[in-house]
């Protein structure tokens, strides 16, 4: 939902390692842990999936349309009999590897821009800023659903679409950070010192902004997994039989009044991803900026602010 | 005021020509030909040949170069000529005229149950801070931030249309049919909008002048409602932007679910037949839409907090 933008406003201002208490502010951190554990277990399900997964899902048995859970198919099994809990699983692979994949490139892409745009100079600046407000002149959605529309459907056309209208809100946030860090003292020490400019960017520059890219990607993971699936929902994704949540839902709807089960399952299971993802990536960002006055759709600000607020008066 | 007003149209027009290029290049170089589905449309047996196929080529203006094309079509835009659907053989404006009344009844009624919703459950968090409500109010904004449009729509029509019965599922027939539409629209903007008015009240009533309120005399919710509401509106404004580009975006699902006769169904059908015409004007469309409501956010700061008002008057 937020902005990119809005998400890490100060995040430019200073990413400074703290070392152990930050990791222990996350650890007590319930919410956030909570998002992470379920990120990470979904994840590493995926990744099993074939050694987890009971069934074949795409192996069909018109003897057992429509069944309800059971032993042998824990989520019960859909229009053509195939096992609900095997699709569910493979289905993971799916739609969080798209969304784990769509999001390492839209960093990659987005901060090289960015980085490029901030340290060399004017023409590059300007073309790569000029060109990102095209891609910002639509929202996502539509010129992901235009862009997928066009390119035809599939897997890679899918990621590519996605990294295409989703990088100019990294390269513009990046940018905005390299700038701010190309001021500070260390950067003009180093320039001072004769070190190259490319030198500069890879151990001076680039390493500051990890911090919050790392935060900026796993809130908005959440962000590309709702987009893939959206996208594979209207029919643009990922052909069937192969197993994706969000043509999954597509193709419960028909079913909606004899079996709503089949809408809920990848429904639950994209939302849990969701607010999973979206727990994690606002615990990070409490890490990097613990006097957050922009609560932004986090959860949890108000305790800490106030928390901050009474320790610099005492102090 | 007006200069900046100006300036901020007159930036957006190169934006949206890059818009049109970028969608005229990915469109001539998609897989498929244009001439050739058309010809085969026009032609129920189905059997099209090269002269045909060449024929509808040359009549839809396809055999010229690129540049050429783009700068004709650039040319009917200004004019207000965005060329002929290739689905309906009516003319691509008249198209998206017909519908726009649709789309943006549903946008607004969405937008008005935001703000109806949002208000009054961020007020209750706030002042209920850390008590049950609030703590309710948590969980059902996270839940809502996540839940995805396409999902909650179907929840929506089993509770509502499936099981009691009360609310159509699909058209524009009668009036009752926006109520759920946009409802599924609502959801997501509701909980992060009452979320950041929540965060935002409790920052502003600790500011002195509520203190002041207060101890002349007046309740807590009197001096919230009179003195701070206004305040803590303007984060909350900033991310209207937010919440409209959302709202087109949640459009194109939602009328697809619904069967509302929008422009986001005229552009998931458009994508689906390759009407290039079609997808160009809705594309500049929107892209125009979206300008003008992003121009007319950043006006409203003005209107909320004069001190920006005067910072934009001085930064032009």
């Amino acid at each position: 939902m937020s902005t990119p933008e809005v998400t890490l406003r100060q995040a430019g201002d200073a990413f400074v390692p703290q070392g152990q208490p930050v990791l222990r502010r996350f650890v007590r951190d319930a919410s956030a842990m909570a998002g992470l554990s379920i990120a990470v277990l979904a994840l590493l399900a995926a990744l099993l999936a074939p050694w987890l997964a009971t069934r074949d899902p795409t192996a069909t048995n018109f003897g057992s349309r429509f069944a309800s859970p059971s032993r042998s198919h824990p989520m019960g099994t859909d229009n053509l009999g195939r096992d609900e809990f095997s699709r569910i699983l493979h289905g993971a692979r799916l739609s969080l590897g798209m969304a784990v994949a769509g999001t390492v490139g839209i960093s990659v892409v987005g901060i090289t821009l960015g980085l490029v745009a901030g340290m060399y100079g004017r023409l590059a600046e300007t073309l790569i800023m000029r060109v990102a407000d095209v891609f910002l002149a639509l929202p996502t959605l539509i010129l992901a659903l235009v862009v997928v529309g066009l390119l035809g459907q599939g897997l890679r056309n899918l990621i590519i679409t996605i990294v295409l209208v989703q990088w100019p809100g990294y390269a513009r946030i990046v940018r905005g950070m390299t700038l701010k860090v190309r001021e500070r003292d260390f950067v003009e020490a180093a320039r001072a010192a004769g070190t190259s400019r490319l030198r500069i960017v890879a151990r001076h520059v680039a390493p500051n902004l990890v911090g919050p890219v790392v935060v900026l990607s796993t809130l908005d993971m959440g962000r590309v997994l709702l987009a893939v699936s959206g996208l594979s929902f209207l029919g643009f994704g990922i052909s069937p039989p192969t197993p994706e949540w969000g043509a999954m839902l597509a193709d419960a709807k028909i079913y909606l009044d004899r079996a709503p089960q089949l809408l809920a399952w990848p429904g639950l299971s994209i939302t849990t991803m969701v607010l999973a993802f979206n727990l994690a990536g606002d615990g990070l960002r409490d890490l990097l900026d613990p006097h957050t006055t922009d609560d932004g759709p986090g959860w949890q600000k108000g305790r800490r602010r106030r928390r901050a607020r009474a320790h610099l008066s005492t102090t | 005021m007006g200069r900046y007003v100006l300036r901020r149209l007159l930036i957006a027009i190169p934006t949206l020509l890059g818009l049109s290029l970028l969608i005229f290049t990915l469109v001539s170089n998609a897989p498929g030909d244009p001439a050739e589905e058309l010809a085969r449309r026009r032609d129920s047996r189905n059997e099209v040949s090269r002269a045909d196929i060449e024929r509808v080529r040359h009549e839809i203006g396809l055999d010229r170069p690129f540049v050429t094309q783009y700068v004709d079509w650039l040319g009917g835009a200004v004019h207000g000529d965005l060329g002929t659907s290739f689905l309906r053989s009516t003319s691509v404006g008249h198209e998206i005229g017909k519908r726009v009344l649709a789309s943006a009844q549903l946008a607004v009624t969405a937008l008005a149950a935001i703000l109806l919703l949002a208000v009054p459950l961020g007020l209750a968090a706030a002042m209920y801070h850390r008590h049950w409500p609030d703590h309710v109010l948590r969980v059902l904004s996270l839940v809502g931030a996540s839940v995805p449009g396409f999902f909650l729509s179907y929840l929506l029509i089993i509770l509502f249309a499936t099981r009691l019965g009360l609310l159509p599922v699909a058209g524009r027939e009668e009036l009752a049919s926006v109520v759920l539409p946009a409802m599924a629209l609502a959801v997501g903007p509701t909980a992060v909008v009452s979320r950041l008015l929540r965060s935002s009240l409790l920052e502003v009533i600790s500011e002195d002048y509520i203190r002041t309120a207060r101890s002349k005399g007046l309740g807590w919710l009197g001096a919230v409602l009179r003195h701070g509401l206004r305040n803590a509106a303007v984060p909350v404004v900033t991310y209207l932007g937010t919440v409209l580009g959302a709202l087109l975006e949640g459009v194109v699902i939602v009328e697809v679910i619904f069967a509302w006769p929008g422009l986001g169904q005229l552009t998931v059908q458009s994508i689906s037949g390759r009407d290039y015409p079609m997808i160009q004007g809705l594309v500049l469309f929107a892209g125009t839409v979206y300008v003008v409501m992003n121009l007319l956010v950043d006006l409203s700061y003005g209107l909320l907090d004069p001190r920006i008002r005067v910072e934009a008057a001085r930064s032009t």
